[in-house]
Order: C-alpha cells, then sequence, then structure tokens
C-alpha cells in the first residue's frame, strides 16, 4: 500500500518520481537514472538540492572554454571525470548535468563552431550541413548517454541479481555488494573508453575534418583515471545509500520514495516488440558509425542488431525462449565477464586477420562479434517475478 | 552457488589482468586504424569495447529490468512495500506470443515449486504434530523442522544451517 508523501518530502518526490514519470514514456532509461537518485532524500535538503547542482554544473562545463568551441566533450578530461563520478553516485545529478549540458551546446553549436569548419563543410548546402553537425552531435551525445545512464543502470542489474545474500552473512553483504558495484562500474567505463577512441570520429568526419589528438587523449591514454574514478565512486555509493536506509533522518521517506517510483515502473506501458527492436537497431547503427568504411557497413549493422535484438526478445519462436531459459540462470555478473573474455578473444582474432586491410572494418567486424556474444548471454524476454534471482529471491 | 562466485571472482582477476595487457597506443588523430590504435592488441580491445556498447549498454544490458525501487536494500523485497507491484521492469504490458509462451512456462514452472514446498511444509507440520503426540519422536521429513528437534548443538561446524536460518528470516 502506498501511502501519501507528507509535504516534508514534496522537492524529493518531485525531483525522484514525478520527473520519471514524466520522462517514462520518451526515455525509460533516463527515467530510472533520475530515479536511481532517491537514496540522497535520506538527508535534509541533499536530495532536493543535488539535481539543481547537477543543472549548474552542466551550464558550468558547457559554458567553459574547453568545451565550448570543442567538437567533441572528450577533450575535457575533467569533464569526463566528474560525469563519471555523478553517474554511478546519482543518477538524478548526472542526467540533469547532462540534459544542461546538451541544451546549452546544441544552441551553441553553430556559433561555437563555426571559426572551425573547413571549406570541404563549408561548400556543402546548408541543409547537409545542419544534418552533418548535429547528426555528429547526436552520435556524442547517444555515446555520453551509455556512460551516464545505461552503464550505472546495468551496474545494478548484475548487483542485484548476484546471489551475495545467499552465501555471504549478512554483516558482509553490503560490502561485498559495494565492491562487485564499484567493480562492474569500472569494468564498464572501461569499455566505454575503448569504444569511445574509434567511435567519436562522426564529431569530426561528418564535418568533413579529421580528429585532432586532444579529443582521443583522454579516453585513449588517460582511461586508468577514470576507471578508478567509477570503482571508487561506486563502493562509496553502495555504502552511503547502506547508510541511506539505515541510520539517515529521513529514511522512511528514501524508502516511500522507491516504493512509488518501483510502482510507477511496473505500470507504465512499454514500447511493443517491433519498435523496441528497431529502435534498437538505429541506436547501434548510430553508435558504430565511426568505424564505418562504407555506407555498405552502416547497413550490415543495422541488419544484425535487427535480428539478434529480435532473438533477443523471444520473436524467434521457442529456440530462442529455451535459450533464454538455459542462459538466465547463470548470474548476470558471470555472464558479463564471459562476453568481456569470449568477445576480446574473438575480437582479438578478427582484428589479427583483418589488419592488413588498414580500414576500421577489423574493429567494427570484431565489435559486431562481440555485440553478437552480449546479444546471446543477455536475452531481453521479460522475466516473471521471483526469477531475476538475487536478493528478491533470497 | 559458492561454485558461481569462486567463478566470478576468477573471471574478475582475469578481466583485471585482461585490462592490463592490451598495449595503449601513442595518442595520434585517429584518421586510421594504425593512428588510432597502433597495435592489435589495443585495436582487439577499442573492439571489444564497441561491440560491448552496442551489444551489451544499448542492448538488453542497459535495462533496468526491474525498477529502481526493488534495488534499493530493504525498499523492494517485499510486494506489499512496493506498491504491490511484483512485476519485472522489462515484462511488456502487452507481450508478445513467445514472450507470453515463456512467461507461462516460468509461472507453471514456479507454481510447481510452490506446491513442492507447501507439501513439505505440510508434511512437516502433519508430523511434528504427531511427533508432540508421541512424546518428541522427530519429525520425518522438514529442513526446519529437523534443526527445531536437533537444536543449536546438533549442527555440524560450518554448516550453512544458520545461515538459511538467518535468509529466511530476513
Amino acid at each position: 500500500m502506498i501511502t501519501q508523501p507528507d509535504r516534508e518530502g514534496a522537492v524529493e518526490r518531485f525531483w525522484h518520481v514525478v520527473m520519471p514519470r514524466w520522462l517514462q514514456p520518451w526515455a525509460p532509461r533516463a527515467a530510472d537514472a533520475v530515479a536511481d537518485g532517491a537514496w540522497t532524500a535520506g538527508w535534509p535538503w541533499v536530495g532536493a538540492a543535488a539535481p539543481v547542482a547537477g543543472i549548474l554544473i552542466g551550464v558550468l562545463f558547457a559554458r567553459s572554454d574547453a568545451l565550448r568551441t570543442a567538437h567533441i566533450y572528450t577533450v575535457s578530461l575533467g569533464f569526463l571525470a566528474v560525469m563519471v563520478v555523478l553517474a554511478v553516485l546519482d543518477g538524478a545529478v548526472a542526467v540533469a548535468a547532462m540534459g544542461a549540458f546538451i541544451v546549452l551546446d546544441v544552441i551553441t553549436a553553430w556559433s561555437g563552431l563555426r571559426g572551425s569548419f573547413r571549406s570541404a563543410f563549408l561548400h556543402l548546402p546548408w541543409i547537409a550541413q545542419a544534418v552533418r553537425l548535429y547528426g555528429s552531435m547526436l552520435v556524442g551525445y547517444l555515446l555520453l548517454s551509455m556512460l551516464t545512464v545505461r552503464a550505472p543502470l546495468f551496474a545494478r542489474r548484475v548487483v542485484d541479481e548476484a546471489p551475495i545474500d545467499r552465501v555471504v552473512r549478512p554483516q558482509a553483504a553490503a560490502a561485498v555488494r559495494a565492491v562487485l558495484y564499484g567493480a562492474v562500474c569500472g569494468a564498464l567505463v572501461w569499455v566505454w573508453c575503448q569504444a569511445m577512441i574509434v567511435l567519436i570520429r562522426p564529431a569530426f568526419t561528418w564535418l568533413k575534418d579529421s580528429p585532432y589528438v586532444a579529443a582521443i587523449l583522454p579516453v585513449q591514454t588517460r582511461w586508468p583515471l577514470l576507471v578508478a574514478l567509477a570503482a571508487v565512486a561506486g563502493v562509496g555509493r553502495i555504502l552511503l545509500e547502506e547508510i541511506a536506509l539505515s541510520r539517515a533522518p529521513r529514511r522512511d521517506l528514501v524508502r516511500r520514495l522507491t516504493a512509488e517510483r518501483s510502482h510507477d515502473a511496473a505500470a507504465l506501458p512499454l514500447l511493443p516488440v517491433t519498435a523496441r527492436v528497431t529502435l534498437q537497431a538505429v541506436v547501434a547503427t548510430l553508435l558504430l558509425a565511426g568505424a564505418f568504411t562504407t555506407a555498405l557497413d552502416g547497413l550490415i549493422v543495422f541488419v544484425l542488431t535487427g535480428l539478434l535484438a529480435a532473438w533477443a526478445y523471444g520473436v524467434a519462436g521457442r529456440p530462442a525462449l529455451v535459450w533464454a531459459g538455459i542462459v538466465q540462470r547463470v548470474p548476470a555478473v558471470v555472464r558479463l565477464i564471459a562476453a568481456l573474455a569470449l568477445g576480446y578473444w574473438f575480437a582479438g582474432n578478427i582484428v589479427a586477420r583483418l589488419w592488413a586491410t588498414q580500414t576500421f572494418r577489423p574493429v567494427l567486424f570484431g565489435g559486431l562479434a562481440v555485440m553478437t556474444v552480449f546479444y546471446l548471454l543477455f536475452p531481453q524476454i521479460g522475466l516473471p517475478s521471483g526469477e531475476a534471482g538475487g536478493r528478491d529471491a533470497a | 552457488m559458492n561454485r558461481w562466485i569462486g567463478w566470478a571472482i576468477a573471471g574478475l582477476c582475469a578481466f583485471g589482468f585482461m585490462l592490463i595487457v592490451p598495449a595503449i597506443a601513442l595518442a595520434d588523430n585517429c584518421s586510421g586504424l594504425a593512428d588510432c590504435f597502433g597495435t592489435g592488441g589495443a585495436a582487439a580491445a577499442g573492439a571489444a569495447g564497441a561491440g560491448g556498447l552496442a551489444g551489451g549498454l544499448a542492448g538488453g544490458l542497459g535495462s533496468g529490468r526491474r525498477g529502481p525501487g526493488r534495488t534499493m536494500p530493504g525498499a523492494g523485497s517485499d510486494p506489499e512495500q512496493a506498491g504491490g507491484s511484483n512485476v519485472p521492469r522489462d515484462a511488456p504490458t502487452g507481450p508478445s506470443g513467445p514472450e507470453r509462451e515463456y512467461a507461462r512456462q516460468q509461472r507453471e514452472q514456479q507454481e510447481r515449486a510452490a506446491r513442492e514446498a507447501q507439501r513439505a511444509r505440510e508434511t512437516t507440520v502433519k508430523a511434528r504434530e504427531e511427533g508432540a503426540f508421541e512424546q518428541g519422536a522427530p519429525p520425518a521429513t522438514g529442513m526446519g523442522a529437523t534443526d527445531e528437534f536437533h537444536g543449536e548443538g546438533a549442527r555440524a561446524p560450518g554448516s550453512n544451517v544458520e545461515r538459511d536460518d538467518d535468509t529466511r528470516a530476513r
């Protein structure tokens, strides 16, 4: 039974329940991320003020000298570091910062970048210029959302599905959960950094330009710092959350907000499977655009992703259902490690065979092999209640 | 289940090793494959990252299968507390045929397990009643009842019986 919130937590309820309810039909994952910050409501002012602080952080970075005239946000290691920490600690703050940054970046993009456009780009018709500029920015924002929205949500899923409560004593469960969350966050930030080296290329190539070193360097050579920050923030997040629910002055408010959001998330309808499959194919094609050599590569990615997503949602029928039943018995953390290890091995073989082409196809085809492994090991067929394992099953 | 944890720890160690192995290429402007990665190992890591991003985060992994309330310690384990909702986050409200079929199979499996558990409980209660009637004879079946009859001292050192009890208590 959900009780009506009192006036005391009205602002926190707006951020962590009402706002996700608005976002849910358009961006369900962003809605989950915003609701993720409900634990900060355990202390007066923190839950209410944190998203506002996130907006200010986004505005400050968008107006900073480093980013105002940059093709892509990866030029600023500080921006990446702050976004990693915010995303792991509090999804609401991260989404607020990202949203504010994107809005200002879109508004000022044309004036900020005009001085750096190459003549080949300026000779294009204005409509082509607009499509290429805002298209390349869209790819960049999609990549950023993988870091700030998707990665922490997945890390949470891995931790929740791990049977920690069944194998360690209750006193140690929080610590084990914290270490596991930190490790998974670190691994996902590593994945993101490795991918960004090549996937940010559309920010330059679509503008008839070449990528420059300053944009590649932070993700190519400074990733250990980002991985370490994610791991430390992950450990801190889980421990703080435990305190918020056990000792914080307003722990009842936290429980009430999370219960209300849980009810909303389960009640609101999702897109039909065909729409979800198409959307995933489009997003994957845009994400991998940096590794395309010709348009045919894009078509291959679109078709393959569509087929894999259809399989993962169970459209292929009984074989997919049987397979999903088997793999979903294995904890997500084990599947993640298997997917990364197998994928890395496959990718290494493909890159070694195709290295002589000196195009980005080795990376693209290696990436497709890894993607296939992930889709096979993480089917998306809805699980009935209690089947997901983890804490609930315990 | 300890075996899974062991494998997970071993896997994490292997993954940590893998993080160190790919040689970091010298930063260049990434206008070509060799510029971008320098070595095959770095390119393989890039491919793994790209595939992980497209297949993992953009695909199924990023989906918060359950609402965030259910992930909070103590906040979602009780369906009543979570607003009576025990529906997984990604469970479609209008499921397709295969999804419906899969959900049906899983539901049947759960119902079977619940029936067996209920039967075991009934047997335990019956045995306990008979045992009490026959002046303290131990029950025939039922883990909990056995523990109760044998008492704390009967637990083997390192036994997980106590942990199971803790879990049930939660």
